[in-house]
């Protein structure tokens, strides 16, 4: 409860979220299973643990290292009011200022990320710099399982771990599904905790899907000391959207047509108004 | 050009000092590929044509659908032939 949110508060801004993602995805298609999928941690991040700065950002650093999954703070920060859902339903169209895999410099993101496997080590840097700065921001960097299987990843860690750098959290999407195919297909990349473990990390395995999880690792992450700290998230695309999952196997991008957008849209509806009539109570 | 390492630098160098114009297209970033390579060749003969290299500007892309990225990169057909037409001149 760093922000003083409840649990419930930041469900329904999740599934708010979700709502989002569903909005623009249904516009051109995109990386709708993903948005829907990180929606409590993107809840989690933007409503309760970065801190804001004072000046209509953060004090702490988001790096979104899956650049295609730019879906996710794009719809969070639909809900933070930093973005409007009139651009974002523009998204990837022809002249619009907001590109589904967004370069560094567009508001929400650190760094350029279309090319995966930067981020670990971009966020280990940036993390170093800003001790060294005497900073006390943290650095939260998400990144994907298929991402581990990139040398690059395992160097920003090594390097992480040896500088005992306990102001990074890494967030790995550990979703079991790349472009092509489940991951433990491709390349294997279990066991995720104990090879990060290896690199002196503290690590923690969690569902990534429940706000209260979330908070309590935030917290677990921030009373580290000596030691980056990674939650590994075993997220799972198709969670909580029947239309989503009806389009597996190929959920890693769902086609404009590919998927029956308002009944997803109306499941997500009715989850919101069931949270909202608890919260009323 | 199937690759510009390795090259024939000598034909390189044979075709561009036969002209007083170079230009060289590629759908690469112009930093450092063809146009720079066949700058480099000529720049060690010495003196030479004036050559206007075209490709990918040294900036990110936009987003948006391939007709769109091109023309917006100048490396749509029309916008090429113009410039073309124009270091002609």
């Amino acid at each position: 409860m760093r922000r003083n949110s409840s649990p419930l508060e930041l469900e329904i801004t999740a599934a708010k979220i979700r709502r989002n993602v569903l909005d623009i995805c249904r516009q051109r298609g995109g990386y709708a299973a993903q948005g829907v999928a990180l929606a409590d941690i993107a809840a989690t991040l933007y409503f309760d643990e970065l801190r804001p700065d004072g000046e209509g950002w953060f004090k702490d650093r988001f790096v979104l290292s899956n650049g295609h999954d730019a879906i996710m703070t794009y719809a969070a920060l639909a809900e933070t009011g930093h973005y409007s859902l009139d651009d974002l339903r523009r998204i990837n169209a022809d002249g619009s200022w907001v590109d589904q895999s967004p370069i560094e410099g567009q508001l929400g993101f650190e760094m350029t990320a279309g090319s995966l496997g930067q981020g670990p080590s971009q966020s280990a840097g940036l993390a170093w710099a800003l001790r060294q700065q005497g900073s006390d921001a943290r650095v939260y960097c998400l990144f994907s399982d298929g991402e581990l299987q990139e040398g690059n990843t395992w160097e920003g860690a090594m390097f992480a771990g040896h500088q005992r750098l306990d102001n990074l959290c890494y967030i790995v999407d550990n979703n079991d599904m790349q472009a092509s195919g489940h991951a433990a297909d491709v390349m294997g990349v279990e066991p995720v905790d104990a090879k990060f473990e290896a690199f002196g990390f503290a690590a923690r395995r969690i569902s990534g899907t429940d706000v209260q999880e979330l908070m309590d690792t935030f917290g677990a992450a921030r009373a580290t000391k000596d030691k980056p700290f990674v939650m590994i998230c075993d997220t799972r695309l198709w969670d909580g959207i029947d239309c989503l999952q009806k389009a597996l196997p190929m959920a890693h991008y769902t086609a404009k047509g590919a998927v029956d957008w308002d009944a997803g849209l109306a499941d997500i509806n009715a989850a919101l108004a069931e949270l909202e009539t608890q919260h009323e109570r | 050009m199937p690759t510009i390492k390795p090259v024939n630098e000598a034909e390189i160098a044979d075709f561009a000092f036969a002209h007083n114009q170079i230009v060289t297209v590629e759908n690469h970033q112009i930093v450092t590929g063809l146009g720079s390579l066949v700058a480099e060749i000529v720049s060690d003969v010495g003196g030479g044509p004036r050559i206007t290299r075209m490709g990918l500007p040294n900036r990110w892309a936009p987003g948006g659908t391939l007709p769109y990225i091109r023309a917006q990169l100048g490396l749509d057909a029309e916008t090429l032939a113009k410039r073309i037409a124009e270091v002609a001149q």
